[in-house]
């Protein structure tokens, strides 16, 4: 469905993205995990089309995406859910849900709008509230909710649960769980290296803006903490994971 | 009493002038984070329009002069900060001022430095005495031009889909782009308004002094920066707050200086403008916007 080859992204001279290549199928999960810095923001924005890919190239259902701005990935069904939620907080709960159907003028963004306030409730209780108002949790789900109204097939998950209490990180997993079952494709940005591996059926372990080595499942978590932080500090991602 | 009731006649009349500049300079740094000085050259434009249209009757020569600014707006951000939209706010700025004395110079060499006269009616240079309280019909004119402008305005960020679109992009533009709106359509959009304020503010200068001249943009520019400036940048509230406290000092400085410092009345309503700034930098109520 997506096909990454030796993608490469600069910020100015630094190359945050040095080449690297993966492919997700229809329906996967994956998981792209490490430590801050190693390029997997970047690469989720360069895939979205916030940021210019200096080399490779990106295809999407068998095409190749032009280095294209945001409004125009999101068209072709590819929707990023950001790092820090990022909702429109001076905005209610339902003008986000409606705004994340821009791109769509059919007859059942309304019925959807219904859907999603069923299946976040928070959103439902909050509709006409400030969406800046809701706390961090409630946040995290207009963006998820805001992203779904764009009826995505691919959705891109940066860092869904960061800052977020350990129920409300239970919560998001699950949902993403729940999303990919239904169909939706997803790849996914954590730091949460152990919770990504058990959920994602594969994931690669970025480093200094490479792909260091790729992870099946939870059994794989040794060998991705010596790749995480190299063999200095093997104990830090299992900290970080602890944290969460 | 009918001092002070004729002073509040005045701030308002003033304030509402000033709303009228405020508000599109707050807009497009809302959308853009661009202080666009040459807003005060599409002021310019819609006054020679007005001159230019004079034959025919006002509100037809109005509502030409209204579209010609609008056309003059959505050309200056398609040739001139489009191809800047995502350079550095200073970049911006100067480019700002760029067009701003291209435009100004321009007017020179085609309408000449001397004022071009433009007759209005003479009911709009009527005064009304309500009581002991002269009331100008040009006062009224401008109560109403900027009520009428502001609440369409409001209406159209809060109800309509377009608006809120506009709302978002203002809040994030990143983010507003990711969920599918389309950049070029909200700026497009941000500028179109943008002229059309410009326009409605020209035709109250034009009813106010009679003229149009190149350089008749400046005074507004920076009547509107500074507004802005103490409202909170990028803040539409704010925009509406500043025009309304510097049009308050304004009026209330003319009244309480004496006949020998009242010529020296600006130097205190920026004193006044400073010292605000200096309490809250980020204006009275700063926008919440991200960078670009």
């Amino acid at each position: 469905m997506l096909e990454v080859q030796d993608l490469k992204v600069s910020y100015g001279r630094l190359e945050a993205v040095k080449g690297i290549s993966f492919t997700i199928n229809q329906g996967e999960c994956i998981g792209l995990i490490g430590p801050n810095g190693a390029g997997k923001t970047t690469t989720l924005n360069a895939i979205a089309g916030v940021l210019k890919r200096s080399g490779g190239s990106i295809a999407f259902e068998g095409e190749k995406l032009p280095n294209q701005a945001p409004e125009a990935t999101v068209r072709r069904g590819i929707s990023l859910v950001p790092e820090g939620r990022r909702v429109f907080q001076g905005l209610t709960v339902e003008q986000n849900l409606r705004l994340g159907a821009s791109i769509r003028s059919d007859k059942e963004i309304d019925s959807d709008i219904e859907a999603m306030k069923k299946r976040f409730p928070a959103l439902e209780k909050y509709a006409t509230t400030r969406a800046g108002s809701l706390s961090g949790g409630e946040q995290q789900m207009i963006a998820l909710a805001r992203a779904l109204m764009a009826r995505p097939r691919l959705l891109l998950l940066d860092e869904p649960s960061l800052g977020l209490a350990p129920l409300i990180v239970d919560q998001v997993f699950e949902l993403v769980d729940q999303l990919r079952s239904e169909g939706i494709t997803i790849l996914l940005v954590e730091q949460n290296g152990l919770r990504t591996l058990e959920l994602a059926d594969r994931s690669y372990v970025l480093q200094g803006g490479r792909i260091a080595m790729s992870a099946t499942g939870a059994e794989d978590f040794a060998e991705v903490e010596k790749a995480y932080f190299g063999a200095e500090d093997s104990n830090a991602v299992a900290k970080e994971t602890a944290n969460d | 009493m009918t001092d002070v009731i004729q002073a509040v006649v005045d701030a308002l009349s003033l304030a509402s002038l000033y709303a009228l500049l405020a508000l599109p300079v707050a807009l497009i740094y809302g959308i853009m984070g661009l202080i666009n000085f040459a807003q005060g050259e599409l002021t310019m434009i819609a006054a020679y329009g007005l001159f230019l249209f004079a034959a025919v009757t006002l509100p037809l020569a109005v509502f030409m002069a209204l579209v010609l600014v609008v056309v003059a707006a959505l050309a200056m951000e398609r040739v001139a900060f489009r191809p800047v939209r995502n350079s550095s706010e200073e970049t911006l700025l100067v480019t700002s001022f760029a067009v701003s004395f291209l435009l100004q110079n321009l007017a020179l060499i085609i309408f000449g430095s001397r004022p071009k006269s433009i007759s209005t009616p003479s009911s709009l240079s009527q005064s009304f005495d309500v009581g002991g309280i002269f009331i100008d019909a040009v006062a009224i004119l401008t109560v109403v031009l900027a009520v009428v402008c502001i609440g369409g305005l409001v209406l159209f960020m809060n109800r309509s889909r377009f608006g809120i679109s506009m709302r978002a992009a203002a809040e994030d533009f990143t983010m507003a782009r990711l969920v599918g709106i389309r950049a070029n359509a909200v700026i497009s959009a941000t500028f179109a308004i943008a002229g059309a304020l410009a326009g409605v503010a020209a035709f109250v200068l034009v009813v106010q002094s009679g003229s149009a001249f190149a350089t008749m943009g400046l005074t507004p520019v920076i009547i509107a920066f500074v507004a802005t400036m103490m409202g909170g940048l990028g803040s539409l509230r704010g925009a509406l707050l500043g025009a309304a406290i510097l049009g308050v000092i304004t009026v209330g400085f003319d009244q309480i200086l004496s006949e020998e410092l009242r010529p020296a009345r600006d130097a205190f309503v920026y004193g006044a403008v400073l010292l605000v700034l200096l309490v809250r930098p980020s204006g009275l109520i700063p926008s919440n916007r991200e960078r670009v």
